[in-house]
C-alpha cells in the first residue's frame, strides 16, 4: 500500500483482519468465484488467522495484521464490516471515517485526511518521542 | 441511510447478480433475522463511532508475532489508520 510508505514515519498503520464479507456459506460473490477466493466462515481464531495468512501473503501487505476475536468485538465497536477506513488522532478521537465498504472504501480519503491532519495545527498532546 | 436509499445503493454498484444474490440470501433468513439484519446495514452510518468521538479501544494480537496491541498505547504519541477488512 502505498500510503504506509508515504505516511510510515509519521502514522501507525494496522490491518485489522475481521470476518469474512463473503465466506461461501454465506453470501458469495461473483468476483470470488471468478478469483478462487473461496473460504468458508471460520469458526476458530486459528482459521481465521490462516486465512489471514493467505490474504496478507497473497495481497503482499506490508502493513501488520491484526486478528479480531470470534466474538467479532472490534468489528462491532467500529460497525467495520464488509470493510472500513479510520484515522484515530493522537488524541485518542476519532479523526477520520470512511464510508462502508466497499464504496465508502476509498483510499485517497484516507490519504487526504492524513494529510489534512498532519498539517493541521497540533492540538493534541504533544509526542512523547518529540 | 435509510433501507430504501441502502437498498438502492446496493442495486446500483452491485452486478445484477450479485444484487440478487443479495436479495436471495436475505430472503432465506428467517424474518427476524432479515429485519434485523437490514435494519443494521441501514443504521451502522448512525453508530459507527463518528468523527471527533473516542475511539473504541482495542487489544488484538499481531498475525506475524502473536504480540499484543492496544490502540490506546498509541494515544499521545502518533495517529494510528485503522485498515479493516477481510480475504473474501
Amino acid at each position: 500500500m502505498e500510503l504506509d510508505r508515504h505516511f510510515s514515519d509519521r502514522v501507525e498503520f494496522f490491518v485489522i483482519y475481521i470476518r469474512e464479507a463473503h465466506p461461501t456459506d454465506e453470501w458469495q460473490v461473483e468476483s470470488n468465484e471468478t478469483e478462487k477466493i473461496l473460504f468458508a466462515q471460520p469458526t476458530t481464531l486459528a482459521a481465521r488467522s490462516e486465512i489471514a495468512q493467505v490474504c496478507s501473503l497473497k495481497l503482499e501487505l506490508p502493513i501488520p495484521t491484526l486478528v479480531d476475536d470470534m466474538e467479532n468485538s472490534t468489528d462491532r465497536k467500529y460497525y467495520a464490516l464488509p470493510d472500513r477506513l479510520y484515522l484515530i488522532g493522537r488524541d485518542g478521537r476519532v479523526a477520520y471515517r470512511g464510508g462502508p465498504g466497499p464504496f465508502g472504501f476509498v483510499a485517497a480519503e484516507l490519504e487526504t485526511a492524513i494529510e489534512q491532519y498532519l498539517d493541521a495545527p497540533s492540538i493534541d498532546p504533544p509526542s512523547k518521542s518529540a | 441511510m435509510g433501507l430504501d436509499a441502502f437498498i438502492d445503493l446496493l442495486k446500483k454498484n452491485l452486478s445484477t447478480t450479485d444484487f440478487n444474490r443479495m436479495m436471495a440470501f436475505t430472503a432465506s433468513m428467517e424474518p427476524e433475522r432479515r429485519s434485523a439484519m437490514m435494519q443494521f446495514l441501514a443504521e451502522r452510518e448512525t453508530l459507527a463511532p463518528a468523527v471527533g468521538s473516542t475511539a473504541p479501544d482495542f487489544t488484538l494480537p499481531r498475525l506475524d508475532s502473536g504480540d499484543q496491541v492496544r490502540l490506546s498505547s498509541f494515544r499521545g504519541r502518533k495517529p494510528v489508520a485503522l485498515i479493516f477488512g477481510s480475504y473474501t
